[in-house]
């Protein structure tokens, strides 16, 4: 964190310059409303987008209104029927009384007048620009010193759709959008607690993007959501476009291969996350959520191993672990054996290996080098090609570069079906961040064992253990429960044990709430059942 | 949670203990004991065992009574000055010789069963950098990779054996105790060299979080340790024959090469064996390596260990260099077990007494 910290520091004090100098500039609104327009007028020049709509209202047309909205960010149908409509047609049909509408039309509108939901008024024009931005209204009357920001955004956007890259058979299909607003509500629709709380800021000088913490108000761990508000605010950056951002920004250690935050796209996973007294942040446009803190475990589950029998969850799990190590040191194993170990392979398929290999010209690393890229690029031209498309880059890289390559004897067959096992293997690992911190340190992996063999892979490894070890996710090891073992979280780690067992949040977490749930054994629920059938035979 | 205390807990404490015992010695231990004590070879490890587990305790006892020092501080205050910074050197050169010895080992039997083509000295500096890599980051990841690596090592070695219960020849053990004292007290002197690296004790206590059990650590470390070496040879005698096993420089390899898993694909076992001996003999350099880091930079008084560790490298690469052969290696060995008598036997007595002498004269001089 020593040079991250200094960096954060030395933004620190470029904020508070910036601070002095904002104290300067924040003009009031002005009572005159010409003055205002003018000034929104001037700061938004060059923006055709805007629309500026003067009405004029009262008996005699005598007062000047002005909304200001962004073209395409606001909702038409709002303004049109909740503001002009109401303003201009319905307001005259149910008329207060006149005198006081004279005094104090201001008010009326207020009050009376306008049928949107949500109004606030304010008396800040550089934050009324803000909000025009976001795709509220402004209204501006004339004589009165604050303009009235009516929530109208409404823009195109994707509605929720299933989450493409984290898939289950059995669960909910709902996905984050890009729209921050429809992402806290669906994670509200899975919590309908008090205590959830959503709490919002703005990051980006010049994006002024949404970004909303997400917790549990009377379980998560005070000190974890201090040092992430800490870290947020001292974020200081001219936009933020995805997760991503966020997520580089306030991790502790940026040279790791490994996410120290799990990103999601499913509402589910936060929900359940939140409960665990995790902490989740959700920015606008992106439809990523950030999971903090992230252990190794953690990335290992899907939503699915809870919602399966245990057994079966503890299988995949167990499946997915060994994925891992395969998808790790897969092809290296394969590079030490044929070209360092010979003899410890069993002497029959030492023998097969040496004749598929007749005739490779290229030593076994190369062969694996030349392989794997190979796979890599046809991942990579896969991903940016459209989808019908894709599916024939897949055809083409598995059957026909793989055959071909076969036979023309550039590799050995026995190193494609390595290849593929590594890659189907990476594939298997539920978060994609891992699986591609995964894959980068299977040529790190690689490289060891073509220059050292087995004890390259065992050197690697400790290498990367010992990496993992020092890594810490918001102060929690990485590698935790692991490490500073407890067996109530390990439980949920290589296997997932019995949804009766996890009567406790996780302990690595130290929330203040620490019971999940009742201690409600099966021979309790076995004699509530029969208690309830004697009540039935009674009747 | 966001804790950086940079101290171990109790399970974490029993767990470095064990693996930085478990080190290059596991390898040549059923023959040293065989050659010794023949078929008593279990009885001298159980013996051998606990009385390194007195000594252990002893040191562990006077370490104890000064939490927040380490050797370099607490010696001084029990032995005047000129003495501690004397007895501290000899420390750090008895961390630095063990390290040296099992990184020379382990170099040997890599070379002659993996890499033959590979020189020592490629092996020997490659896993010092890999070691001096994490004694940087202090006693945490070393005692947290202990944890992640102590289930990896254990249960393989365990399983590995079952097998071959079938080739077992019970009557390799017999007879029992008919064996002078003195061929006993030389099987035990000949377990010393497994049970090295109990000595961390004397400089580790101030990283260990305050109120630990260290008593019950050290225990069931001990235990484990002596368990875990009585199995291990317990198969190994069990299946050559303590005379066969006796002439053997690594009979470990050699019966794990014998394993044949019935209709199991993998033939020769020993590479899995080599790789988790890898783990172990890196987890005992690497505590070998911080301690005498940590003992330096005591005695220079450095602010942080972290500026020393890879000054050390060269010396404990040069001092691994020394030994010719691997015959002299061991030769080697043994004379350091000199100054393991010194460290383990005579200096725990010695430094009881001034702290005995030491409390009187407290006493003595509240009373005036």
């Amino acid at each position: 964190m020593g040079l991250f910290n200094k960096l954060f520091k030395n933004n620190k004090s470029n904020k508070n310059g910036n601070d002095e100098d904002k104290d300067v500039v924040s003009p009031k609104v002005k009572e005159n409303i010409e003055e205002n327009i003018k000034y929104i007028k001037d700061m938004l020049k060059d923006s055709d987008d805007i629309i500026y709509r003067e009405i004029w209202v009262g008996e005699e047309f005598q007062h000047k209104l002005e909304l200001v909205f962004v073209d395409g960010l606001v909702d038409k149908s709002i303004i049109n029927e909740h503001v002009m409509h109401s303003l201009m047609l319905d307001s005259r049909q149910a008329k207060p009384s006149i005198e006081e509408i004279k005094k104090n039309i201001y008010e009326v509108i207020k009050k009376a007048a306008i049928t949107g939901g949500d109004i606030k008024e304010i008396d800040d024009l550089d934050k009324c620009i803000t909000s025009i931005l976001s795709g509220d209204t402004a209204l501006f009357l004339d004589g009165h010193p604050k303009v009235v920001i009516i929530s109208s955004r409404g823009w195109q956007m994707r509605s929720v759709a299933p989450p493409e890259t984290e898939m289950v058979v059995r669960g909910a299909r709902e996905g984050f959008t890009e729209t921050l607003r429809v992402n806290t509500a669906l994670v509200r629709r899975w919590i309908r607690d008090p205590e959830l709380k959503i709490k919002q800021m703005q990051i980006g000088k010049r994006s002024k993007t949404d970004v909303a913490l997400l917790y549990i108000d009377d379980i998560v761990n005070k000190d974890l959501l201090s040092e992430i508000k800490e870290r947020l605010e001292q974020i200081d950056i001219d936009g933020v476009l995805e997760s991503g951002y966020i997520e580089q920004l306030i991790e502790e250690d940026w040279h790791s291969p490994f996410p120290q935050m799990l990103n999601t796209e499913r509402p589910d996973k936060v929900a359940a996350s939140v409960l665990e007294g995790r902490i989740a942040i959700l920015i606008d446009n992106s439809p990523f959520a950030l999971i903090i803190p992230t252990t190794l475990a953690t990335l290992f589950q899907s939503p699915e191993d809870y919602f399966e029998r245990w057994m079966i969850s503890s299988l995949l799990r167990i499946l997915r672990f060994t994925a891992a190590v395969i998808a790790l040191v897969g092809p290296s194993i394969y590079i030490a054996f044929t070209s360092y170990h010979p003899g410890m392979i069993p002497t029959k398929l030492a023998l097969y290996i040496a004749s598929t290999r007749q005739g490779v010209p290229f030593p076994a690393f190369m062969e694996a080098l030349i392989m794997e890229a190979t796979f890599e690029l046809l991942r990579e031209a896969g991903i940016r090609l459209p989808v019908p498309i894709g599916q024939t880059i897949g055809i083409v890289g598995g059957l026909i570069i793989g055959q071909a390559a076969v036979m023309a004897g550039i590799v050995s067959p026995l190193m494609v079906i390595v290849v593929a096992v590594t890659a189907v293997s990476s594939f298997s690992i539920p978060s994609y961040s891992a699986a591609i911190a995964f894959r980068l340190l299977r040529f790190a992996f690689m490289l060891f064992a073509a220059v050292l063999g087995l004890y390259g892979i065992m050197l690697c490894l400790i290498l990367m253990l010992t990496h993992l070890v020092v890594l810490k996710s918001f102060g929690l090891p990485y590698l935790s429960p692991f490490v500073e073992v407890n067996l109530s979280d390990l439980a949920d780690t290589l296997i997932r044990a019995p949804l009766m067992m996890f009567k406790k949040r996780p302990a690595i977490l130290d929330t203040q709430d620490k019971k999940r749930m009742k201690d409600l054994r099966p021979e309790e629920i076995e004699s509530m059942e029969i208690d309830r059938r004697n009540g039935n035979d009674k009747k | 949670m966001i804790k950086n205390n940079d101290k171990i807990s109790e399970n974490q404490t029993t767990i470095l203990l064990f693996t930085t015992m478990l080190g290059a010695g596991i390898l040549s231990l059923s023959a040293d004991v065989a050659k010794a004590a023949g078929p008593n070879a279990l009885i001298v490890i159980l013996l051998g065992g606990i009385l390194a587990l007195i000594l252990a305790r002893f040191i562990g006892y006077i370490a104890s009574k000064f939490p927040t020092e380490t050797f370099v501080e607490y010696s001084a205050k029990l032995m005047t000055k000129p003495v501690s910074v004397i007895l501290s050197i000899f420390l750090v050169a008895y961390f630095l010789i063990f390290c040296s010895l099992n990184l020379r080992i382990f170099a040997e039997v890599t070379k002659s069963y993996l890499l033959n083509s590979t020189p020592v000295e490629v092996i020997m500096i490659t896993m010092l950098f890999t070691s001096g890599y994490i004694v940087r980051y202090g006693i945490e990841p070393i005692a947290r990779l202990s944890e992640i690596l102590f289930p990896i090592m254990v249960i393989p070695m365990m399983i590995i054996f079952l097998p071959t219960i079938t080739d077992l020849d019970l009557s390799n053990f017999l007879p029992i105790l008919r064996i002078s004292f003195l061929n006993l007290l030389k099987g035990i002197l000949s377990t010393t060299y497994s049970f090295i690296g109990f000595e961390i004790l004397y400089v580790i206590f101030p990283y260990i979080q305050m109120g630990t059990k260290f008593k019950k650590s050290i225990n069931i470390s001990f235990f484990s340790i002596i368990f875990f070496y009585i199995y291990v040879t317990f198969y190994t005698i069990g299946i050559f024959g303590y005379k066969e096993t006796s002439v053997q420089l690594w009979p470990l390899l050699t019966v794990i090469k014998s394993i044949n898993f019935p209709g199991f694909f993998i033939e020769n076992l020993e590479s899995l064996i080599m790789g988790i001996w890898t783990f172990a003999v890196f987890t005992s350099i690497s505590a070998f390596h911080y301690a005498a880091t940590l003992t330096l930079s005591k005695l220079i008084k450095a602010r942080e260990h972290t500026y020393l560790v890879i000054p050390l490298i060269p010396i404990i690469y040069f001092m691994a260099l020394i030994p010719d052969s691997i015959v002299e290696v061991y030769k080697y060995a043994s004379y350091a077990s000199i100054l393991t008598l010194f460290f383990v036997v005579i200096l725990p007595i010695l430094m009881f007494l001034a702290m005995k002498l030491r409390d009187k004269g407290m006493k003595n001089s509240e009373k005036n």
